[in-house]
């Protein structure tokens, strides 16, 4: 049945930047048709992408190469994996590990078997290893203790694995890091941006990780069938379905985020206008409410089988469940706010008032859902693909300008107080590992990473006020060098307003989670799981068409996945 | 060995920080390296020298009040002047002069360490710019050196490719150009190298031990703490 075209008639304006980049409410985002993720499935699935695994060399523990080459309308690609053993001394999600379960490289094409075995030597060594422009991605990934090995055991004695486990858990293996843009001396992003399947952010990487949850699953399948031959049996199909990949990310993101303000605007200005768009549909037709309708009450359930151990988390979760009841209340069918104009607007404003942050942040998810046509276009437009040219005839006068108008939740900080300050963030000698250190008690202040934009805004805007107005940022900024990447900031942050987290890294009150959260979303995970306010763990593609499910039906009908209810046997 | 431009362009930045520059100048030049690494032309050792000059204390700022009547001088003198701390407040000058319609001489800066890192400085900023600039200079026996960057792309006016390698400071000439240039030179566009970049391991080695100058010692409690993910091994 074709939908009823969407009528928008009012316009609603964006949410301001000094609501939607808050640290809090970016710490309560969800994932959104426009999320990396789900882009990337849809293109899959239009274009009839094909993912074949041409060499599975693994030995009965599991051990050695697999391939899968993915065939897309222009180009190939493929994922490189190693599988090895691993020491349990060695196993860790930090950066700072040094082994894994499975290592990865996303190769340009399909490799050689000079380049596989070059890869071979490489790969393994993670970011010890040395790669060429061919190489675009580079990942790793580590066996989830909680699950694998009892999947695989389930699978060996001829039984499917108890889907409430895989529920808990949702992946078989977690990803603890996956590098790209040039990494040592992979591919620039340059090299590929001109691709249509690979310009918008994060592509590549997404690619990979999803083709590494299809590794995961053949390799416990694999693991079943050497164990016990006769026995084994394979994974259920709605099982595996429910299977994501996991992930485990830490401070490495928000940093990231800061030093990149024109993108990170271009992702959060989508999914405002996403949400205005829907939010200015004058009438909500009877289907569009139908499909919202489902997928809330799914979500409902998506909810009840999200857990973690996280105490912040979990009475987040309790909270969010009352939410959807209420959401789902006030939009039953026949509900009085669908026969006003604008009822999206209605359902969102009521929202507003009565539902937690994370309750909000929900309801924009689902709001998303039933209008593909006018929200899927959004997520094609997310890169930047141009550098932000400094102005340096603006003068001192227009400077302050932009800076009492944009800057204001900068300038609102205190910076006399210590704990605005109480935090300094660095790379430690280990690997590089992003941390963030106590400023007062800790080495190695003077080698803090330059990402307290509050801070930085704070000292522009003294020494501004001790400038002529009609001086140009040329002059002015040959006597303060030292802010120069400031006033450079400044300039983006009048362009673009969504480029600024509007809090204050370096003060007490700052959950990094909060940054890491708002960047996960937008990647399309779920399950958010912290293990503290500094790291957490997700889970990617749970509910996503598995590799041969891609050309079938509906490819983007995952969101919010629930647990299925199985219990069939198949011989492998 | 292959380096990618991502990593030049972040470990000179890195690099320029360590030994003392600004944030914001380490950006540009960072900038500049990758934009001369991508039209294939040049030599990243060039960039090296100059963060040597700085570290060595040969090269020095400049003196502001004379460089806003666009004359840059190293600051004390009798040191050199800096390309990385002096380009880009140059390129600014320069810049600034065509958007407010002041008319200036040719800007001038004298006793640069570096020549063609300024060039590449100008060759990044002149990406968005509806005009170009010309710069010229002479070293030792070569003679002179003229180009102009154009948009991200250079006309090697006189001189040749080979002149960009020679390490001897010198006077520094820089003014605005309002055409487009004839296509008459050497022309280098961009984006002509975006596969492999090749850089010698030593010249590399030297970058990168500026960069890694901003790691920080790790510490029993940066190691269990700093990263916030708990014990450092998993057993879930």
């Amino acid at each position: 049945m074709t939908a009823q075209a969407a009528v928008v008639a009012t316009e609603v304006q964006l949410r301001p930047p000094a609501e939607v980049m808050r640290l809090d409410r970016m710490g309560a985002s969800f994932q959104t048709r426009i999320s990396f993720t789900r882009r990337l499935i849809r293109r899959m699935h239009r274009e009839r992408w094909r993912i074949e695994r041409t060499r599975f060399d693994l030995d009965d523990k599991g051990y050695g190469t697999a391939l899968y080459v993915v065939t897309t309308p222009e180009c190939c690609y493929s994922l490189v994996c190693f599988s090895h053993y691993l020491e349990p001394e060695q196993r860790t999600d930090r950066v700072i590990a040094e082994a894994w379960d499975a290592t990865f490289s996303l190769f340009d094409g399909v490799p050689t078997v000079a380049d596989i075995e070059r890869l071979a030597e490489q790969t393994p060594k993670q970011e010890a290893g040395r790669f060429q422009a061919s190489e675009l991605v580079l990942g790793r990934a580590n066996k989830s203790l909680r699950l694998f090995g009892r999947v695989v055991d389930s699978l060996a004695q001829g039984n499917q694995p108890d889907a409430n486990a895989i529920n808990a858990v949702g992946y078989l293996m977690r990803s603890t890091a996956v590098y790209a843009n040039g990494k040592f001396g992979m591919a620039d992003r340059t090299r590929y941006a001109d691709r249509p399947e690979l310009a918008p952010p994060y592509q590549a990487e997404m690619l990979t990780v999803y083709l590494i949850r299809g590794f995961t699953l053949d390799l416990v399948e694999h693991l079943a069938s050497c164990r016990d031959p006769d026995r084994a049996v394979a994974l259920d199909r709605r099982l595996k379905r429910h299977l994501g990949i996991g992930n485990a990310t830490g401070l490495g993101m928000a940093p990231f985020l800061v030093s990149h303000p024109v993108l990170i605007h271009n992702w959060f200005q989508a999914r405002e206008t996403a949400l205005a768009k829907i939010r200015s549909i004058e009438v909500a037709t009877s289907d569009r409410q139908a499909r919202f309708r489902v997928l809330l009450a799914q979500t409902e359930r998506h909810v009840a089988e999200w857990s973690t151990g996280d105490e912040r988390q979990t009475a987040r979760i309790a909270a969010l469940r009352e939410d959807l009841r209420l959401v789902t209340k006030w939009a039953a069918e026949g509900s009085e706010i669908f026969h006003r104009p604008a009822p999206w607007d209605a359902l969102y404003r009521r929202a507003q008032g009565a539902v937690s942050i994370e309750g909000q942040e929900l309801l924009v998810s689902l709001l998303f859902e039933p209008y593909p046509e006018l929200i899927d276009e959004l997520g094609e437009a997310l890169q930047v693909d141009h550098e932000e040219i400094f102005d340096p005839s603006m003068t001192v006068a227009e400077m302050c300008a932009i800076v009492e108008s944009h800057y204001s939740w900068a300038l609102a900080v205190d910076f006399a107080d210590p704990q605005e300050s109480q935090y300094f963030w660095y790379y430690s000698e280990e690997k590089i590992e992003p941390r963030r250190g106590t400023r007062r008690g800790e080495p190695g202040v003077e080698k803090e990473m330059k990402i307290a934009v509050a801070r930085d805004v704070h000292a522009f805007r003294v020494a501004l006020g001790e400038a002529h107005g009609d001086e140009t940022m040329a002059a002015f900024l040959m006597r303060h060098a030292e802010l120069r990447h400031v006033a450079r900031r400044v300039q983006i942050g009048a362009h673009y307003a969504y480029a600024e987290i509007q809090g204050n890294v370096i003060s007490e009150s700052c959950s990094p989670i909060d940054i890491l959260r708002g960047k996960l979303a937008f990647f399309g995970a779920s399950k958010f799981d912290p293990k503290s306010d500094l790291w957490t763990r997700i889970t990617m593609y749970q509910g996503a068409p598995l590799d041969d499910e891609l050309d079938a039906g509906d490819a983007d009908d995952w969101c919010f996945p629930v647990k299925p209810v199985i219990v069939t046997c198949t011989s492998l | 060995m292959h380096v990618s431009l991502s990593e030049i362009q972040t470990t000179v930045c890195k690099a320029a920080l360590a030994v003392g520059v600004p944030l914001g100048l380490g950006e540009d030049a960072g900038w500049a390296a990758r934009h001369m690494m991508l039209i294939g032309f040049g030599s990243f050792a060039v960039f090296v020298d100059a963060l040597d000059a700085i570290e060595g204390g040969r090269s020095t700022g400049f003196d502001a009040d004379r460089a806003i009547d666009g004359k840059f001088g190293p600051e004390p003198t009798g040191l050199l002047l800096s390309a990385i701390r002096a380009g880009p407040s140059a390129c600014d000058l320069v810049t600034s002069t065509a958007a407010t319609d002041i008319k200036f001489s040719p800007i001038t800066l004298t006793a640069v360490d570096v020549p063609s890192v300024i060039l590449f400085e100008i060759l990044a900023a002149t990406v968005g710019m509806d005009q170009g600039q010309c710069v010229t200079w002479t070293t030792g026996d070569r003679g002179r050196f003229e180009a102009i960057c154009w948009r991200g792309s250079l006309v090697l006016i006189k001189g040749t490719p080979e002149d960009l390698l020679v390490p001897d400071p010198a006077d520094i000439t820089m003014h605005l150009v309002a055409r487009k240039p004839p296509e008459r030179g050497m022309t280098v566009n961009q984006c002509i190298q975006r596969e492999a970049v090749e850089i010698d391991a030593a010249t590399w080695h030297r970058v990168t031990t500026y960069a890694d100058r901003l790691l920080v010692v790790a510490t029993e409690t940066s190691r269990l703490i700093g990263a916030g993910a708990g014990g450092v091994i998993d057993v879930d």
